[in-house]
């Protein structure tokens, strides 16, 4: 697969201006994201860390060549920018706003789909390339070059686990932080696939948490063959009591739906190892 | 956000779904008032957030002031699925002639909403799909054309119900899809949906849950929550503050940054052998008032031996964790032993603002998340 992300991706930043925005876009910068632009609405000629700032896509379009955007709008206006990011073909979209209603991203994901476009979030850390890129706000100075690619449904504990596997040589390929809203652009399953396709993953950590079915449609996947690349879960939220929003609107048990004993059911019985603990996660690594 | 049933159902009211004549009421003599006003014969329903009433006995039917009075007087008295009863919805008692099911819920997997039909009302519909599954009729929509008119009379159709009859329900699941894709919900259940004697459609229960992303726009969702009672409030008080806070049942008390993070946290101690108090997560970029906040707010939960914090910081600052922590133990006058467990961005200057008030932060997770159960299980050592 053309890789989702890689050093070469020129990306524009919507919502640079605001605090969230350009604090990540001077961590990205310093990462070596190649940001070629920003975008908000009203602020055409300002400049952020040195960043030519945009009123929209279009315009910055006309200066600019870019393949990618992130998203740090707040949650009122979010709906508009990623619309505009879908209809100036910008792809991956990746959407860190936390609070989109999520009949909202529904539409959005709908027509980026028609599109072939990806969308990753909202409510998500983004995406990690080791030494080359990152889109987001995932901390890059804890990841170590490698073949390990994590993909999660959480920010913070996906810093904790990649510390984890840094610690232990076990370097990474890249990561994913799909989002830990009910509905998002590329689910655990779609990530999974897009990973299948990547030449530099060998194995793959797989961070689940309590909440919606997608951990039990993995692991029907494996089940099937369709994922050939080893994989080791984690499921987060085993202490959550069911109808209760555990920070995450994602992570809440419907009915039957969502409960974590499910999950790690589901993953036992296609062969997949799930960790009990975090620091369990580099050892069920070396071993499959 | 879970809604009451009298909640749903003034929803259901508002967009041209007929419910029972009812009132809630939070006395006894309340519901006699109430019930007379309606008129017998009188159901009395508990108005709780989770579990099943009826099969509880707790869905009661009063014939005259007498009964009601009794009745009333032993459901406040009640615990229900762990939820104090404060609340009844009286009703009018309907003359039923069939019970149906109708739902319209938002499939998070495949991104549709999906509609449920079935001639089979009353009972839980997981039981129905494993009894009579032929008795169940499931849509997936396309959300740009919704629920119409002959997509309802096809799903009617299909278990048998068509012509005149079929034209009763077919507003119904227009208002419905209504309701259920103007107000951001994620599930709007009618069950059971009752045909009466006298030849109406009905709702006899409401089931509603709403997107709390949605509040943004939709500020009924807000004036609902203010009303909250209980430990609901302090859940709902703590969002107010940018926190994530669920009540658990144990002692030990958790503040984490990161929803993950923190439910990872809180399975940690579970995990080995102890029982968190409740999930906290400060959110990103807390300062050092955020963090008191959600010291004070575990505090008052009581029964809380230790309280384990556990950040991993990106965009949060271990320095202003750590100052959190301190303004806390000093303004509160904290007696109760906290193990904290501090990594990232200035970490440093946190571990050793933590120091000059006696507390050594740990690097590793489970080394702090064993301090605590050993603190809980042994002993008051800060």
């Amino acid at each position: 697969m053309k890789s989702l992300v890689d050093k070469d991706t020129r990306v524009i930043v919507q919502g640079i201006t605001g605090s969230e925005g350009s604090f990540h876009t001077k961590l990205m910068l310093e990462y070596g994201t190649k940001i070629v632009a920003g975008v908000t609405p009203g602020k055409y000629g300002h400049q952020v860390h040195g960043v030519p700032v945009y009123d929209t896509i279009e315009s910055a379009l006309k200066e600019h060549e870019a393949d990618a955007s992130v998203v740090f709008v707040p949650a009122r206006f979010a709906y508009n920018a990623v619309l505009e990011a879908i209809y100036n073909d910008l792809s991956p979209i990746v959407v860190i706003t936390e609070g989109i209603p999520t009949w909202d991203t529904l539409r959005l994901v709908r027509l980026a789909k028609r599109k072939g476009i990806h969308i990753i979030g909202p409510n998500c850390p983004g995406i990690l390339v080791p030494n080359e890129t990152k889109l987001g706000i995932i901390p890059g100075h804890i990841f170590k070059p490698g073949d390990v690619a994590v993909i999660s449904r959480s920010g913070t504990l996906t810093y904790e686990i990649v510390e984890a596997l840094s610690n232990s040589g076990l370097g990474q390929s890249i990561a994913i932080g799909v989002g830990g809203d009910p509905i998002r652009g590329t689910n655990l399953v779609e990530a999974l696939k897009l990973i299948e396709e990547h030449p530099k993953t060998k194995k793959v950590v797989l961070v689940g948490e309590v909440g919606g079915v997608e951990e039990e449609m993995v692991a029907e996947l494996i089940k099937k063959g369709e994922i050939t690349k080893p994989v080791v879960a984690y499921i987060a939220g085993r202490s959550a009591p069911p109808g209760k929003t555990m920070g995450h609107s994602g992570a809440i048990i419907l009915g039957e739906a969502g409960k974590p004993e499910s999950k790690i059911r589901a993953f036992e019985s296609a062969g997949v190892p799930v960790a009990r603990l975090v620091t369990e996660i580099p050892d069920l690594l070396k071993g499959i | 956000m879970f809604l009451y049933e009298h909640e749903g159902k003034m929803l259901f009211h508002q967009n041209g779904i007929s419910i029972p004549k009812g009132r809630v009421v939070y006395s006894p003599n309340e519901a006699i008032n109430a019930a007379k006003e309606i008129g017998f014969p009188v159901v009395l329903k508990p108005q709780i957030l989770g579990g099943k009433r009826g099969k509880a006995g707790a869905i009661r039917f009063a014939n005259n002031e007498e009964e009601t009075l009794k009745i009333a007087r032993e459901l406040f008295n009640m615990e229900l699925y762990g939820e104090k009863i404060e609340r009844l919805l009286v009703e009018k008692k309907v003359d039923i002639a069939h019970e149906y099911y109708l739902s319209l819920t938002v499939d998070f997997y495949s991104r549709k909403p999906i509609l449920i039909f079935s001639t089979e009302g009353g009972i839980s519909i997981e039981e129905v799909a494993k009894e009579k599954p032929h008795l169940i009729e499931k849509r997936y929509l396309d959300p740009d054309i919704g629920l119409t008119p002959f997509i309802a009379i096809g799903v009617l159709n299909k278990l048998g119900i068509s012509g005149e009859s079929a034209k009763k329900f077919v507003k119904i699941f227009t208002n419905l899809w209504k309701l259920f894709e103007g107000n951001d919900l994620f599930l709007a259940e009618i069950n059971p949906l009752v045909l009466t004697k006298q030849g109406d459609v009905i709702a006899l229960d409401a089931r509603v849950v709403v997107d709390d992303n949605a509040q943004i726009r939709r500020a009924w969702i807000g004036e609902l929550k203010s009303k909250r009672t209980g430990k609901e409030s302090l859940e709902i008080q703590a969002k107010k503050l940018g926190i994530s806070f669920v009540i658990l049942e144990g002692n030990i008390g958790v503040i984490g940054n990161g929803a993950g993070l923190t439910m990872a946290t809180c399975d940690t101690i579970l995990e080995l052998g102890g029982k968190p108090a409740n999930f906290l997560d400060i959110g990103g970029g807390a300062g050092p008032e955020r963090v008191a906040s959600a010291i004070d707010l575990i505090m008052k939960l009581g029964n809380i031996k230790v309280i384990l914090i556990n950040i991993f910081g990106g965009i949060t600052r271990a320095d202003n964790v750590a100052k959190g922590i301190i303004s806390a133990i000093q303004t509160l006058n904290l007696k109760i032993p906290i193990v904290v467990r501090l990594r990232g961005t200035n970490e440093e200057i946190g571990r050793e603002m933590l120091q000059s008030v006696g507390i050594n932060a740990y690097t590793d997770m489970i080394e702090a998340v064993k301090k605590a159960i050993e603190i809980v299980k042994g002993g008051n050592e800060k």
